[in-house]
């Protein structure tokens, strides 16, 4: 693990919140990646040809089950994304309403 | 060529693909993990609402992780049952197979006695025909003969020709004493599946018995010389580098004019690790003569004897300066892959890694704790002329040396040596864990050692 991904601070109130929120969209769009090619790399049906039978069905169903789930961690993580690229774009506002640089 | 590589321990070639499966279950697994670790520091209890979706997905994410880890490990375990269950599954097959031949041994000599006075007139006659033929047609009977050999060949190099094959030697012990009147329950209770009283080395041990009362012994003592040198004057040893693959270990066996090479590198602790790369049979070596490399070496090897042959790599590694505690590696192809598997297996040597290549070595189990790789074409009918194989700790590896419909330009053409050499080189690069984790396990020299090569004589008693 990166020493930079440890300890997030909270975004300051300060000119450098924006600046924070965009790292902390960037960390999450590196894990949003990430899960992304996990999902991709599970087996497939194609996978086990040659191998039939209940044994290999369950198999398949399990694995079907947590691509499933790991889609909607997908999804997750986009919206997550969404929500911190959407909250600095705020706090630059925020930034030239108070007479700051954005 | 080499396709189709499988890699496997006693049955594993069907089970290979699910251990690759259950790998990449478990480096997902692993992946997951390491999204869970990057996942946490992103909670700054700035946004509850984002907060929250967050954890929802860093639990997620746990859970996936724990389940293709339980989903990884259920498959190895059944791929272990699967192996275990085919082990099985062979064995009740063969105890059936084993009553069968009997069955058929005991028909067939109550019948042969019955149709051997037929036969014997029966091939009189051909005999008095082919004398009086004129010689045109003589050489066309030779001729078509011939072509039937080609025909024959083929069949002879087919994968499924040599796996009846391997069945049925393993039988042909069981099919003997039904002939003799032993009932068949009694033979499979003594056979390879019952107390392993019988078997195919007790069958090559009989061929030995019988050899030995014609005059050719196998087991007679040999005499070893450095090939090229006056050892006096400290000839006969050149410098060799490390071996690094299996590839370059099997490139390193000699020919049969100097049937051993040893190879010795110096370690750290002042001891030797040693090296030695073991011939195949020698196809010119008259049956029983001076060279010790011939077919009544391999029929005593079968039959777990003390073959001229394997005295003479014993001798070859005394010699080179090896004793009973020296790191050695076993290297060898055909007949040196049963010598290779005798000596490693025999307890009087510090085994640190066997290789063998298309050796008959069914009936010789690899049971110590040392890297064992077992290199065999599913078309080479050299390895099954041992039998079926018993359970082993080596991985074995099998390739087809032919390319399908190609015919065969020799004999034994997946026998070959070279063939093999591609196929260690395919094994080099498979992507098998346990093959790897095997020829990783293989001793690493870091410096040049010194290669000695040996001749053999056979010394009648």
């Amino acid at each position: 693990m990166s020493d930079a991904l440890i300890g997030c601070p909270a975004p300051g109130s300060t000119g450098d919140r924006a600046a924070e929120l965009r790292r902390q969209a960037r960390l999450v769009d590196d894990l949003f990646d990430r899960v992304t090619t996990i999902r991709r790399g599970l087996p497939s049906p194609g996978d086990v040809e040659g191998w039939r039978g209940p044994a290999a069905e369950l198999l398949l169903n399990a694995v079907a089950e947590q691509e499933a789930v790991l889609g909607r961690q997908i999804y997750h993580l986009d919206s997550a994304r969404s929500n911190l690229l959407g909250a600095a774009a705020l706090a630059d506002a925020d930034a030239v309403a108070r007479g700051g640089m954005p | 060529m080499t396709a189709g590589l499988s890699v496997g321990g006693t049955a594993a070639v069907a089970t290979e693909h699910l251990q690759q499966l259950a790998d990449r279950l478990q480096r997902a697994s692993a992946e997951c993990h390491e999204v869970v670790v990057r996942l946490q520091p992103l909670r700054t209890h700035d946004s509850a609402a984002r907060d929250a979706e967050l954890a929802d997905v860093d639990q997620s994410v746990r859970r996936v992780r724990d389940r293709l880890d339980e989903l990884s490990r259920s498959l190895r375990f059944a791929v272990e049952l699967y192996s275990h269950t085919e082990r099985a599954a062979a064995s009740a097959i063969e105890t059936v197979m084993a009553q069968l031949a009997a069955t058929v041994g005991l028909v067939a000599s109550r019948l042969g006695l019955m149709i051997v006075p037929a036969l014997v007139n029966a091939a009189i006659a051909a005999t008095a025909v082919w004398a009086v033929l004129p010689p045109q047609m003589r050489d066309a009977a030779a001729h078509a003969a011939g072509d039937a050999v080609d025909h024959v060949m083929p069949i002879a190099s087919d994968p499924r020709f040599v796996s009846s094959l391997r069945a049925a030697l393993t039988l042909m012990d069981d099919a003997a004493l039904g002939a003799i009147g032993v009932p068949p329950t009694l033979v499979a209770a003594l056979g390879e599946t019952g107390l392993t009283v019988t078997g195919i080395d007790s069958a090559a041990l009989a061929v030995l018995g019988l050899a030995a009362l014609a005059g050719s012994s196998g087991v007679d003592p040999v005499r070893i010389q450095r090939a090229g040198a006056d050892r006096r004057r400290g000839e006969g040893e050149t410098t060799s580098a490390p071996p690094s693959s299996l590839a370059d270990r099997v490139g390193r066996i000699p020919d049969a004019a100097t049937p051993i090479v040893v190879e010795r590198y110096a370690l750290r602790d002042g001891s030797w690790h040693f090296e030695v790369y073991i011939a195949g049979t020698d196809s010119k070596a008259e049956l029983g003569g001076d060279r010790p490399w011939d077919m009544a070496s391999n029929v005593a090897l079968v039959a777990e004897q003390d073959a001229s042959s394997l005295q003479a790599v014993r001798a070859a590694l005394r010699e080179a300066g090896a004793t009973g505690s020296s790191s050695v590696v076993f290297t060898g192809y055909s007949q040196g892959g049963a010598i290779a598997t005798a000596l490693a297996e025999s307890g009087h040597w510090n085994t640190t890694g066997l290789v063998t290549i298309g050796a008959p070595t069914g009936g010789m189990p690899v049971r110590g704790n040392y890297p064992a790789v077992v290199i065999e074409h599913r078309e080479d009918l050299v390895p099954v002329l041992s039998g079926i194989r018993r359970e082993t700790n080596a991985v074995i590896v099998r390739g087809d040396a032919l390319a399908a419909g190609t015919p065969p330009e020799s004999v034994l053409p997946a026998h070959e040596i070279e063939r093999y050499e591609a196929t260690a080189a395919a094994a080099d690069a498979h992507a098998n864990a346990t093959l790897q984790a095997t020829i990783a396990a293989l001793p690493v020299m870091l410096a040049n050692g010194e290669r000695t090569a040996f001749t053999a004589t056979r010394i009648g008693r």
